[in-house]
């Protein structure tokens, strides 16, 4: 796997190997946007990325070079994900595409004159699922559908992929529908994250066809997906469930409050989740905020 | 031993008068080469959408003539420092067959490639092709026939010389 630092290129891939190492260990996005210096985020803070000590500026042009360079000069090979707002590249990582809408039959077809990349470096931190399935199961929690709900940046994605890994390290066949190519990683048919020796992975497909096929083609015990959204997925759920088949996905939401979240809620009257686990940025990406049962009631949560 | 030398006179008047007409058939040889390298791409691109990268080493392999170029783009494309016309730009720049607008239509079809949706990829490769095939042509009238005036100018140069010499 290509090491993160080395996705921008010349001449911020410069400044960015510059760096401390301490802000690149907590290193999350760096954001392009025109005509204003490129900003560094870490887990609790910003700065400018300089180069000899001034903020290095990013205008129009450099964009549309850092973005035909980071997708290989292959565009056109991208367009539906363009299409969706973003692209996924090797490892994992994110970039965030900020454009201008071209409408087509009254639908999105693409973008053109970008003005932000919002490059988001996948993190992949092993053993952070164990602790959370020994607290689940402290708190009374027998089966293994979870869903995930976490504001963006909260480490929902890092989550699932080290909880695919703990399920297929058990022995469990897990079928991962990675629809935006995030969770595992995989370049070019090549292996990306490690997920251990018993999870396969569907990538790029909708979750809905991917859940469906999966049932059908690949007998999985386990079927994980990231960020759910429509009723599609939910449908798609519904039958994996029925079919016995557990099922752990992740919900945007900002905290346990079901009520302001009618996803959530629609979801978990669903009755599809033995628990939801909720997660927050505070202290840190990853912290679990509250954890609910199948009856509803909350898990006590130890602070870090 | 002065008919041996004639003879010699005569043969490196010949292949003196290739070796200066080379670049003229050279050109000829590079056009109708990246004619085809376009028509190869154009169903790598805009039907498989293989990566540009893997399109380009792909028409390397395929054709020979082309084989420097098309790896120099492809190697430059991997440091992730330049843009694809800038390493099109540099491998072209090493090549003194192609006159400066062959140069400058494979820059422009460079400066677009990749960079756009596979039905705007095809219709600008098919208009490089159309001008690069009008060039080829134009090539081929032209040069070939300066090649073959080159030639024999400097074989019967060296025919002249044997008969004054002897």
């Amino acid at each position: 796997m290509e090491p993160w630092l080395y996705l921008p290129p010349f001449p911020w891939r410069d400044a960015i190997t510059a760096l401390d190492p301490g802000v690149l260990e907590r290193l999350e996005e760096i954001r392009f946007r025109v005509d204003v210096p490129v900003i560094l985020y870490t887990d609790s803070s910003w700065m400018p990325l300089c180069q000899q000590g001034v903020p290095v500026i990013s205008g129009a042009g450099d964009i549309q070079r850092i973005l035909s360079i980071l997708v290989d000069h292959s565009l056109y090979a991208r367009m539906e994900e363009l299409r969706k707002g973003y692209i996924t590249l090797p490892g994992g990582h994110r970039v965030g595409v900020a454009g201008r809408a071209v409408w087509q039959d009254g639908r999105i077809v693409t973008q053109t004159e970008i003005t932000g990349l919002n490059i988001r470096y996948a993190h992949d931190i092993s053993g952070i699922a164990a602790p959370l399935v020994e607290r689940l199961r402290q708190g009374g929690v027998r089966g293994n559908s979870w869903l995930i709900a976490a504001p963006p940046r909260a480490g929902k994605t890092t989550l699932l992929r080290d909880l695919v890994r703990w399920f297929s390290h058990g022995g469990w066949r897990v079928v991962v529908v990675d629809e935006r190519c995030e969770i595992a990683g995989t370049n070019g048919g090549n292996r990306g994250f490690d997920l251990g020796n018993h999870a396969d992975v569907l990538q790029g497909w909708s979750k809905p066809e991917g859940i469906i096929t999966a049932i059908r083609t690949l007998g999985p015990d386990v079927i994980v997906v990231d960020e759910l959204g429509g009723d599609e997925d939910l449908a798609a759920l519904l039958q994996a469930r029925h079919a016995g088949v557990e099922v752990i996905g992740t919900l945007h939401a900002r905290d346990a409050t079901a009520e302001l979240n009618p996803r959530l809620e629609q979801l978990w009257e669903s009755q599809l989740f033995d628990a939801v686990v909720f997660l927050g940025r505070n202290p840190g990406p990853g912290s679990v905020t509250a954890i609910w049962n199948a009856n509803g009631l909350g898990i006590r949560v130890k602070r870090a | 031993m002065r008919w041996l030398g004639a003879l010699f006179v005569v043969i490196a008047a010949v292949w003196l008068g290739r070796l200066m007409a080379r670049p003229f058939r050279r050109r000829v040889q590079l056009l109708d080469a990246w004619v085809k390298c376009i028509g190869f791409l154009v169903p790598a691109i805009s039907w498989r959408q293989a990566a540009l990268s893997q399109a380009l080493q792909e028409a390397a392999n395929t054709y020979p003539i082309l084989e420097p170029h098309l790896r120099t783009v492809v190697d430059l494309l991997a440091t992730r420092a330049m843009d694809i016309a800038q390493a099109f730009s540099q491998s072209l720049a090493a090549e003194s067959a192609l006159r400066p607008r062959d140069r400058e239509v494979l820059i422009d079809m460079a400066a677009k490639l990749g960079s756009s949706s596979p039905d705007y990829q095809k219709e600008m490769l098919r208009t490089t092709e159309l001008l690069l095939k009008e060039l080829a042509s134009d090539a081929r009238k032209e040069d070939l026939k300066q090649a073959r005036l080159l030639e024999s100018l400097i074989s019967l140069s060296g025919v002249a010389l044997v008969i004054l010499l002897l």
